[in-house]
């Protein structure tokens, strides 16, 4: 009897158990389908919320504030330590201003490929979203997953933008002939940068290295004599394919990434920025193949010396974010974002130089309208409120000194000749808001100031950079790639697979592997997204006259 | 009717399963209309472009369709494989130690990796294996052999990867045993005992042939995953790697990598749809082998 009922009890324990396991596989089994159920269902709320704001604004021209909202918007990157209170400060105003608050949420770097297209396509509770051509701009306006937008909305909601705003930009947003993006007023002049260290600079006896092909005798340093420091310690997001494409600028004005992804770790179709016809190029055309067989000649020739970390595909970390640490050699970002290393460098007592990465002719290619800018969410309930806030984000000087500073007098103070310093007692490590960190990268810039902070070779390289920057044939030019869909999911599998390796330097034979890529996205059907990428270029530079 | 009536008390417990399955499983398996549609936001998920077999293009003509189908597959009949054998044996030694104390703490010990995201087992393994400062290789420096670079050689991924998986899951699958085992009447042990059966012997010809069955449903319901690959392992472990790639792409990673960025979901459905036909087939097929051999056993 005693055996009996603890026969039926551990029967019990089992069937509990596999039912357990039942559906867990179960749930498993269905979870791309009840995410896009959910997708599905709040798709009517989305198209309701259009003609609700077209009816408001043909109604009455003065604007009804008296209902308070809320408003969601998500920006790129991590929310910074003092995010808190910068958030009080700013919705205070707002408050006052338009009865709105907001609230800021935040997609990380390694998140954004598949939480930005999520957040958008649930539509819950999001008014606006970070928007920029590199960051699936064209992909997710023919989804239909954000609001478009009218010359007569910004007119009225957006009137400081309106005013400051070039014609051309409205231009560049659109696609297919609607515009659903507020581009920035102000398209960053940045460009890309290699910081290295002047102590192992002298140590290797360089004193002048303006590319990267030269810098040889600086890693072989490194590795000799700094234990602990990669030379270059490259991280899986956005340094993976830097040096490589560094090297390939040395040949001629590479875009850094292929037209047809605007993904610089992807391959497919090229052109020369500064090739005035705009000839539409392959990885076996001149002068792709034989800049790409040196660069990545000498990238494995660094990878087999031991000067390329073994496996950046699993490395989160930014070689700009070790390199004050010491454990990378070389930094890799752009003359903006590179700001907070120098910083935190000069604070540690490290002697820096600038080199800018620059075409063989000397120039930069000068950033679109669309690098930068925000766009409203298709489901958003109060897109009117949400462009007015936007206007004050951008626009006015009080709110950009916020959004983009944080608090006076805790984050920054300015002195008396204009310029951003850091509050007594503060440093550029416990600085609870650096500058640019908190993802407004589409305010108006002309109301930013230099840094005190500044070293020389950085300040030297800011006043230059307007000289770098040159118009590219393609400025503003967004390929559209519905048509290409297979092909396009067929070229990423195919560069991650084939050229990633090539561009690390962790192939057995370069020629080899070079082949095998060009077979591999023959195969994938570049071809096919060539021609139609011929097509749109044609027609843009037709429209462009 | 009547046997409602008359087993009302097992009904009630079942509903709140079939409440479940009706609602997670059943009604969005509507949405496998998506993957024959090109699917926009405005449309939405019955009112979107008719595309028929279109989404299902991009797959087979990546050229590795083939190649992952049987990646995704072997690779789970040897994790089913290894998951089951070590998990009986764990289950029957588990069941063997008399020391309370022991028997618990070893246990707790086994099913600890089981609450470990791959997230962070793939940080344990990165700073484990690494080439430049990874424990391994600093171990094999000090004994002055040569370091070993584990990330770009496929060689050793082939025993790695089922090695994570068993360490993972072992402690899991040893309790649904050993929950068998404990249902085993004590009866026939002592019986075999006086009988003279030594404890081996006890084990080979009592103890496994009655976790026979609980094994079949283990091994079915097991199947229903095969096409299924551990996406979170794999991609954790090997991420965007192309050096491994060719022995450790499955279908779950391909499909992610090619429309990460895209999200396209008609192109991401037909994947889903493509893994469970396939596993429909298999189920079926090994349900079928089952019943031929032994109907008692067989899940349906």
């Amino acid at each position: 009897m005693q055996s009996n009922k603890k026969r039926i009890w551990s029967m019990l324990a089992l069937s509990a158990v596999l039912g357990f396991s039942l559906t867990a596989c179960s749930s498993n089994n269905n979870n791309a389908s009840e995410a896009s159920d959910s997708a599905g269902s709040s798709t009517p709320a989305a198209s309701g919320s259009a003609p609700a704001a077209s009816e408001s604004a043909s109604a009455d021209t003065g604007i009804d504030h008296s209902k308070e909202v809320k408003l969601v918007g998500y920006l790129l990157g991590e929310a910074p330590k003092g995010m808190s209170e910068v958030m009080a400060a700013l919705n205070e105003k707002l408050k006052k201003d338009i009865n709105a608050t907001l609230e800021i949420n935040y997609i990380g770097w390694g998140d954004v490929a598949s939480k930005y297209p999520l957040i958008l396509a649930a539509g819950e509770d999001v008014d606006f979203v970070y928007a920029a051509d590199w960051n699936y701009y064209v992909q997710e306006s023919n989804k239909g997953s954000y609001l478009e937008l009218t010359q007569d909305m910004f007119q009225k909601y957006m009137p400081k933008y309106y005013a400051k705003q070039d014609a051309s930009a409205y231009k560049a947003a659109e696609i297919g002939g609607k515009q659903y993006m507020i581009p920035t007023t102000t398209p960053d002049r940045k460009v890309n940068v290699m910081v290295l260290r002047k102590d192992v600079m002298e140590k290797a006896g360089l004193t002048n290295p303006t590319k990267m092909s030269e810098l040889e005798p600086y890693f072989e340093t490194i590795k000799n004599d700094y234990p602990g420091m990669i030379p270059l310690n490259l991280d899986s997001q956005y340094d993976l394919t830097t040096p490589f494409g560094n090297l390939v600028s040395e040949k001629f004005a590479y875009p850094g990434a292929p037209t047809d992804s605007g993904d610089p770790a992807s391959v497919g179709v090229y052109t020369d920025n500064e090739d005035a016809t705009g000839k539409i190029l392959s990885i076996t055309d001149e002068p792709v193949q034989s800049s790409y067989k040196y660069a990545a000649d000498l990238m494995k020739k660094w990878y087999d010396a031991g000067y390329v970390n073994k496996n950046p595909y699993s490395n989160k970390v930014r070689s700009k974010d070790n390199f004050c640490e010491g454990k990378s050699g070389v930094a890799f970002g752009n003359s903006n974002d590179i700001q907070a290393t120098l910083a935190s460098c000069k604070d540690k007592g490290i002697d820096t130089y600038v080199i800018p990465v620059l075409s063989p002719s000397g120039h930069a290619p000068a950033n679109s309208w669309l690098n930068n800018g925000i766009a409203i969410a298709a489901s958003s309930k109060n897109p009117e409120r949400a462009m007015e806030a936007l206007d004050l984000l951008m626009q006015d000087e009080s709110y950009v000194m916020i959004d983009y500073y944080g608090i006076e007098g805790k984050n920054y103070v300015v002195t008396a000749d204009n310029k951003l310093a850091l509050p007594d007692g503060v440093t550029s490590s416990d600085n609870t808001y650096p500058p640019d960190a908190a993802g407004f990268w589409f305010v108006d810039k002309d109301f930013l100031k230099p840094s005190v902070d500044w070293t020389d070779s950085y300040v030297e390289l800011y006043n230059k950079i307007p000289d770098y920057l040159s118009q590219i044939t393609y400025l503003g030019f967004t390929f559209n790639s519905e048509q290409n869909k297979t092909e396009i999911a067929n070229l990423k599998n195919v560069s991650t697979q084939y050229f990633m390796p090539l561009a690390i330097g962790a192939v057995k034979d370069v020629d080899s592997s070079l082949g095998t890529l060009a077979d591999k996205m023959k195969a994938a059907g570049v071809d096919k997204v060539k021609t139609e990428v011929e097509k749109q270029a044609a027609a843009f530079l037709a429209a462009k006259g | 009717m009547r046997d409602i009536r008359k087993n009302w008390l097992l009904y009630l417990m079942f509903l709140p399963v079939a409440v479940y399955f009706i609602f997670f499983a059943y009604v969005p398996m509507a949405g496998i209309v998506m993957a024959f549609e090109s699917y926009t936001r405005q449309g939405g998920m019955f009112l979107s472009e008719w595309v028929g077999f279109d989404n299902f293009h991009y797959f087979f003509a990546s050229g590795k369709a083939w190649l992952v189908t049987r990646n995704t597959m072997v690779y789970n009949v040897m994790f089913l494989g290894c998951y089951t054998v070590f998990s009986i044996v764990a289950a029957v030694f588990l069941s063997e130690i008399t020391r309370k104390m022991f028997k618990k703490i070893s246990q707790t010990l086994m099913f600890l990796p089981y609450f470990i995201s791959w997230v962070t087992v793939s940080a344990f393994v990165y700073n484990f294996l690494n080439y430049e400062y990874g424990i391994v290789n600093k171990l094999l420096h000090y004994m002055g052999l040569e370091a070993i670079d584990i990330y770009s050689n496929t060689s050793y991924w082939y025993f790695l990867l089922p090695f994570l998986y068993v360490w993972k899951w072992v402690g899991y699958g040893s309790i649904l045993y050993l929950a068998a085992i404990v249902g085993i009447d004590q009866e026939i042990y002592e019986a075999a005992t006086i009988d003279g059966a030594s404890r081996f012997q006890r084990i080979t010809r009592i103890t496994l042939p009655l976790l026979k069955p609980t094994m079949i449903i283990l091994i079915l319901l097991g199947l229903g995953r095969i096409m299924r690959g551990e996406f979170d392992m794999f991609y954790q472990l090997i991420g965007n790697n192309g050096l491994l790639m060719d022995a450790t792409d499955i279908i779950d990673t391909l499909a992610f990598r090619s429309l990460m960025g895209s999200a396209d979901f008609g192109m991401a459905s037909s994947v889903g749809v493509y893994q469970s036909v396939l596993t429909l087939i298999i189920i079926l097929a090994a349900n079928w082998l089952v019943r031929r051999y032994d109907k008692e056993q067989a899940l349906f």
